[in-house]
Order: C-alpha cells, then sequence, then structure tokens
C-alpha cells in the first residue's frame, strides 16, 4: 500500500537525516527517484526548490513529493514520517538527559559532527546542481559533454539569487518567487 | 505556546526559523533560558532529522511535556504543509506548460543560488572544529561523489570528528 511505503521511506529518510534538509537531499534523490521512480530528477529538483516557497522547516518538501505520489493524505503520511520519528527521539533524549548541556562530551559531539554535515549538505547541493546546470545530463563527467549542456540561463539565476542573498537581508522565500516572476519574463 | 508557534509556522521560512523560535521561547516569552535553548539547538543538530522540527519539539516539550512537544511540532508544519498540499496541487495541474516551465527552471535555478549560499555561510562556524576540512571534504567525497551509504559515511566521520574533538583534546 503506497501510503505506508510512503511513511516508511520518509521514516527512515527522518531518522538517517543529519545535515539537516540538505544533507538529506542525495539520499532522498536516491531513494525517490532511482529506487522507487516517484518523479523524475527534474521534478524532484522541482519538488525542492517549492518547497522552499512554503513557510515553515525546508524539510516540507518531503510532503510536497507524498502530494506528488498519493495525494493530501500521501503529503501527510510523508510528513510524519519525515517530522515524527526524529522529533520523538529528540524529546526522549531530553527528557533522559537533562543535564546534557555542560557535559563536555556535548561540545565535542557537536564540533565533530558539524563539519560532516556541512560536506553532506555540499553533496546535497551538489545533487541539485547537475540537473539544474547541466540538464538532461545528469552528471557532471565527462565534463566535454556536460558543458555542451550547459544552462547559461539556469546559471544566472543561480548566481544572483545566490549573490542577493549573501549581500541583503531579503527574505528567502521572497528571492524564489522574485526569479520565478523574472523567469516568466525573460526568455 | 501553540497559538504563538503557529504564527510562527505560517509567517517563518528555513533558515530563519531558529532566530525566530529563539526571539519567541527565550527573548519575548522567557519559557526557556539561553543555555537551555543552546542545549536544545545541540540536540536537533546533532540527533538525526530536520533540525526546524526537533528544535519546535525540544522546546514544546520543555514548556508542557510530551503533548507540549506534540503541540509545538504540528504547529510549526501544519500551516506550511498545506501550503505545500495547494502548491502540488497547482503544480499537477500546470505540469509541461511552456509558462510553468519557465517559471520553474528560475525557481530551481535560484533555490540552488541560495543553497550554495547557505552553505557558504556555515563555513566560518565549523572551521573552529578540530580537522574541520577533512571531515567536511572526507564527507562531501566520499557521499557525494563516491557515493557510499549515508549512514557509513555518517557514522565513520562522525565517529571520527568526535574523536578530534574529544575533551582534552588541544583546540585549534
Amino acid at each position: 500500500m503506497i501510503l505506508l511505503e510512503l511513511l516508511a521511506t520518509f521514516g527512515r529518510l527522518g531518522l538517517i537525516a543529519f545535515g539537516g534538509a540538505l544533507g538529506i537531499l542525495p539520499e532522498m534523490q536516491r531513494v525517490v527517484v532511482t529506487e522507487k521512480g516517484w518523479m523524475t530528477t527534474e521534478q524532484f529538483v522541482q519538488a525542492y526548490a517549492i518547497g522552499q516557497l512554503a513557510p515553515g522547516p525546508n524539510m516540507l518538501t518531503a510532503g510536497f513529493i507524498g502530494f506528488h505520489v498519493a495525494g493530501p493524505a500521501g503529503a501527510v503520511v510523508a510528513a510524519v514520517g519525515m517530522f515524527v520519528p526524529p522529533a520523538a527521539l529528540c524529546v526522549a533524549v531530553t527528557s533522559l538527559w537533562r543535564r546534557l548541556y555542560g557535559n563536555p562530551w556535548a561540545d565535542s559531539v557537536q564540533r565533530g559532527v558539524a563539519p560532516v554535515a556541512l560536506g553532506l549538505m555540499a553533496a546535497g547541493a551538489l545533487t541539485l546542481a547537475q540537473p539544474i546546470l547541466f540538464p538532461g545530463h545528469g552528471a557532471l563527467w565527462p565534463l566535454s559533454e556536460a558543458f555542451v549542456r550547459f544552462d547559461g540561463r539556469s546559471a544566472l539565476f543561480a548566481a544572483a539569487a545566490g549573490l542577493t542573498l549573501a549581500t541583503t537581508r531579503v527574505n528567502p522565500a521572497v528571492v524564489i518567487v522574485t526569479a520565478g516572476l523574472l523567469g516568466l519574463l525573460i526568455p | 505556546m501553540a497559538r504563538e508557534v503557529l504564527l510562527l509556522g505560517m509567517t517563518g521560512f528555513g533558515g530563519g526559523m531558529s532566530a525566530h523560535l529563539f526571539s519567541l521561547f527565550v527573548e519575548r516569552r522567557r519559557w526557556v533560558n539561553r543555555a537551555e535553548f543552546l542545549e536544545t539547538v545541540t540536540l536537533a543538530q546533532v540527533l538525526p532529522g530536520p533540525n526546524i522540527g526537533n528544535m519546535a519539539a525540544i522546546l514544546g516539550y520543555r514548556v508542557g511535556g510530551w503533548i507540549g512537544g506534540a503541540l509545538a511540532l504540528a504547529a510549526i508544519t501544519v500551516p506550511g504543509l498545506a501550503i505545500v498540499m495547494a502548491l502540488g496541487w497547482l503544480y499537477g495541474r500546470s505540469q509541461e506548460t511552456p509558462t510553468a516551465d519557465r517559471f520553474l527552471a528560475a525557481v530551481t535555478a535560484a533555490a540552488l543560488g541560495l543553497i550554495v549560499t547557505t552553505v557558504a555561510r556555515l563555513i566560518p562556524g565549523v572551521r573552529r572544529s578540530n580537522g574541520a576540512w577533512l571531515l567536511a571534504v572526507g564527507a562531501f567525497l566520499a557521499f557525494g561523489i563516491g557515493k557510499l551509504p549515508l549512514v557509513a559515511v555518517v557514522l565513520i566521520g562522525g565517529a571520527l570528528g568526535v574523536w578530534l574533538n574529544r575533551p582534552g583534546a588541544s583546540r585549534r
């Protein structure tokens, strides 16, 4: 049954998601696109971007994918799978380990895990960059082939959005919507 | 508490939400103190799962037990989920039209640009860890390029990272 499959899939993804929404993207793409065949790579990338348009946590992308697969019930089930088990784990650990803060190992764990999470997030960025900048190619190698497919328009939009966020205090969702509207105007 | 978090769930976006949670729980309502909030951030990041959902659940738990945690998690996710469903419905109806394609191509490209900036912004904080470059580049290569299983990368990288930053290890 598809709803149970969604629940199991996103439940597993939530419990192995280190580095937040971005860190889990490559694994999510592997499962959702390659293993389950629920959407194409292009649709997956769009699902991530559209997830950023809604308020709330970034990982609501899971709800979007669930909706794509099985309608409103799919959206709810995917979101429950993604959010509830890790949240329950967090609460359980909080209740068991009240005096975590100040424990020297807590600091060690945070300092030790943060760089790994950053590396996973960079991998997530790569997962999105390939189909966006080199559509139809799907991989960065071999480079010669990739550059034939290079999408300069998307690269310009990405650079403009990234620089806008880096240099101003504009809300990211506003940047994304503005880009979309400009995209309608600019051929 | 659920009402205030619900308001955040309707108005806050992605990465900025932890700042909103701080301002609500610590500064405006004083439901938790600063140390408790920092502890919450650490736990939400170190344990798996979406960071903001985890933070909301822990903060809600601190205010009102398991029910508080459940309410806070629901309040922060449900408004966005409703909007995601509306967007999913629109998406399903407008796919493959040239207008939607142009809009979505620009939207996805912009999202990519935002991600690159987000990742770049995290670098200064991470550099304070021992072995930061080794761990970050290693995790990127192993998972992003080498396609090794995520759980293995997290366990091995995490263990190495914690050991390099163990209590008493000299700090850079």
